[in-house]
């Protein structure tokens, strides 16, 4: 049995799930219970073993199959022409020619996948190193024997002719098999390394060019991220849990027991958790940028007081209500599509946006809030309402002012971030998951 | 000494929950069987109302074994979920026990005498008798095994996920005035989540993995026929094609398994034949809980036809 598990969880881990050995370990019992006979009973069970998430079990179910089917292309479809077995099978000849004598495909198939087994354990091969893969599996298999068996047969007679004719016929046969079949492995293994999201590499890419086929890795990515930095947030807010004794609240407490301190008190260190309140730029030019930090945010809302999220283009909307209750990746993929956001189409008006935040929702932004603007800056030389955004900064405790753009082409052409920065605690270049993580770490720590 | 191979089968398996009013498909028949036999927990995620607890209670229902629940909410910690010492009944005892312990320490000269005398009696005060065993304990003492049902541990905090890594992969708990508590037998442990949090990878890694989710028409008009026997075919069907469909739309709150029970009762009980506008009208409060929910199906109502 483990001459079939062994490759197929190497696959798993090649293609991304990780398997633990201990999951290894319950796989081969799950199969050592439930044998191979129910096909979709050992793949469910299988799952169950090695795919803890519907995401997992999406590509358990294709891994599976690709690699199931694999093995199951090399069992008996009907025996090619010849039906004749020679009744005696001399001893001295190898496994491998005995059991094509014979007819025995199932020999046959555990051969195969022996001798794929090792291959498949040690480093998995490369899609252009096939005929290095088919060589080493015939010789794993014995079938550089066969010839030799071949001969010794031919001289046993009229018999022993037919026979060594048809041993050769199914030789040939099974070297075109393990042909196809080295194909469909190597390219098994190389589509599920090439699909398995590189972690080190998609921090630093910039998310404002993203091909829509990568999106599926960049969310892989942010699910990394937020796991990172939920573990932190965690970790701080457990700390903040334990302090030191307080002295007065103790003795306060004592008096209800004589003076004797029963109760002592800790002073707890008070976890401030920011008000955020997010204006995003949601045009061509940052939309990418803005769906993922608001994916980020959202993931993280637990660790946030108040988050209140706005878009704006040409005009201003509220998309707070978006956020409620729905899965953060479903919104990501309607904000990259526009869905539920009723915003006019038309040129980025900077100016307006901050006018409207300013009178429109003027509650928004108090003393307590931080404001977050995610854009970058440029108005089509519209009138930029520095005005509005200085009364805005005055009232909120920080304003943050996030730019897709490297810093050398803010100010240039149209771009108003020169305008706008004086008024801004921090302004700071987002383009990358890297920043992403990094920034968010700040505004929900420093708070 | 755990209660293995109660099961032959994941067919068996299937028939077993059937009698018991739970239809299983054949894939989580599998996954339960190799659960059974591997003696794993068994992590069941899904929408809300597909049959999650009921399975664990199906499952306690087959074994013929007690079921212990453990609901899981903010701030559960070990004391509810484990075991807590019975402070007033600690209490209660040493001021009832106070002539006893006079006599005890009657003759004692010094403080070192009495201490040692005190010494003696071992450790009254916290031995079984004061101990209150909470779901989990419950689940390892119980004597002939039990159904573990440690229900939306998402809810719970990380730390409580924490504990429950140590219980599940020993089955055995240390209470530090008593000792290491080992189960008598290893209860099958089922965990629910609806996925308002992403569970640690460490539990998934020691659970085996269902997800559940709605049934398909198929299999719902089988449950159906479990529990409403006096539904007809026809009718049947209908109500399990308008539940799907209902299921389809974006709603705040989708109809569960037994919502469609219900339902189906409620249209023998109203002498029903098949579905149309009016009687979908008037009974649709029992599919739909929620305002916005029942406007919406109302005002597709009058466009569509129910089926």
């Amino acid at each position: 049995m483990s001459t079939f598990l062994i490759p197929f969880v190497h696959l798993c881990r090649t293609a991304g799930l990780s398997v633990s050995v201990a999951e290894a370990l319950d796989a081969h019992r799950t199969a050592v219970v439930l044998g191979v006979e129910d096909r979709a009973g050992l793949k469910a069970a299988l799952g169950a073993c090695l795919a803890k998430s519907p995401r997992e079990a999406e590509l358990f179910e294709k891994l599976f199959e690709a690699f199931v089917g694999m093995y199951e292309a090399l069992l008996p479809q009907a025996e090619e022409g010849d039906q004749w077995n020679p009744l005696t099978i001399p001893e001295d000849i190898t496994p491998l020619s005995a059991a094509l004598l014979k007819g025995d495909r199932a020999a046959v198939l555990a051969l195969v996948m022996d001798a794929f087994q090792e291959l498949a354990v040690a480093p998995p091969p490369a899609f252009t190193q096939r005929g290095a893969v088919v060589f080493q599996a015939l010789q794993r298999m014995g079938a550089q024997a066969v010839a030799g068996d071949v001969n010794s047969l031919m001289t046993l007679g009229a018999g022993g002719a037919r026979a060594a004719q048809m041993l050769e016929r199914r030789a040939a046969s099974l070297v075109r098999e393990v042909k196809t079949f080295a194909e469909t492995f190597t390219r098994l293994y190389a589509r599920a390394r090439w699909n398995q999201p590189d972690p080190s590499d998609l921090a630093d890419q910039p998310l404002t060019a993203l091909p829509e086929a990568d999106i599926p890795r960049y969310l892989a990515a942010v699910r990394r991220i937020v796991r990172r930095l939920r573990t932190r947030f965690g970790r701080r807010m457990k700390k903040t849990r334990r302090g030191r004794l307080d002295l007065k609240a103790t003795l306060r407490r004592s008096a209800a027991f004589d003076g004797v301190p029963v109760e002592p008190v800790f002073r707890r260190k008070k976890i401030r958790k920011p008000q955020l309140v997010v204006v995003c730029d949601v045009s061509r030019s940052v939309q990418n940028v803005a769906a993922f930090f608001l994916l980020v945010l959202h993931s993280l809302h637990e660790y946030v007081k108040r988050l209140r999220t706005f878009a704006f283009c040409s005009n201003l909307v509220e998309i707070t209500s978006l956020f409620d209750g729905s899965d953060p990746e479903a919104i990501f993929r309607r904000l990259l599509r526009g869905e539920g956001i009723p915003l006019q189409i038309g040129l980025t008006d900077y100016g307006a946006a901050f006018r409207e935040l300013d009178a429109r929702y003027a509650g928004v932004v108090q003393h307590s809030t931080t404001l977050v603007i995610l854009g970058d800056a440029r108005n089509n030389r519209g009138d930029p309402a520095v005005d509005a955004f200085r009364r805005l900064s005055q009232r909120a405790s920080r304003v943050i002012w996030l730019n897709p753009e490297p810093r050398t082409l803010w100010g240039t052409g149209d771009s108003e971030m020169e305008s706008y920065a004086p008024f801004c605690s921090l302004s700071r270049v987002c383009n990358s998951l890297k920043h992403l993580e990094e920034l968010v770490e700040e505004l929900v720590v420093d708070g | 000494m755990p209660a293995t191979g109660v099961f032959s089968s994941p067919r068996q398996i299937m028939e077993a929950y059937a009698q018991k009013g739970y239809v299983l498909d054949e894939a989580s028949a599998s996954i339960v069987y190799v659960a059974t036999r591997l003696e794993k927990p068994l992590l069941i995620e899904g929408p809300a109302g597909v049959g999650k607890t009921e399975l664990a209670k199906a499952t306690a229902a087959v074994l013929d074994l007690p079921l212990i629940r453990l609901q899981c909410y903010e701030g559960l910690d070990e004391s509810k979920a484990l075991y807590e010492w019975k402070y007033g009944k600690q209490l209660l005892y040493t001021q009832i026990l106070r002539e006893k312990l006079d006599q005890i320490l009657q003759g004692a000269d010094t403080l070192d005498q009495a201490l040692r005398r005190i010494q003696d009696q071992g450790d009254l005060f916290f031995s079984e008798g004061f101990l209150e065993p909470r779901p989990i304990l419950q689940a390892l003492q119980a004597p002939d095994g039990a159904v573990l049902l440690v229900d939306e541990v998402d809810k719970a905090d990380e730390e409580f996920e924490a504990f429950l890594l140590e219980v599940l992969s020993d089955f055995q708990v240390s209470i530090p005035e008593l000792g290491t508590l080992k189960a008598r037998r290893r209860p099958f442990v089922f965990l629910t989540s609806n996925a308002t949090r992403e569970i640690g990878e460490a539990l998934r890694r020691r659970c085996l993995y269902l997800h559940l989710p709605f049934p398909d028409p198929e299999r719902e008009m089988e449950i159906l026929r479990l529990h409403v026997p006096d539904v007809s075919e026809a009718l049947g069907r209908q109500v399990v094609a308008f539940v799907k469909k209902l299921r389809g739309d974006d709603l705040r709150k989708v109809p569960s398994v037994s919502e469609t029970i219900d339902w189906a009762r409620a249209l023998v009980l109203l002498n029903a034949s098949h579905l149309d506008r009016e009687i979908v009208r008037q009974t649709l409060s029992i599919l739909l809980k929620h305002h916005e929910d029942l406007d919406r199906a109302r005002e597709d109502l009058r466009y569509g036809s129910p089926v």
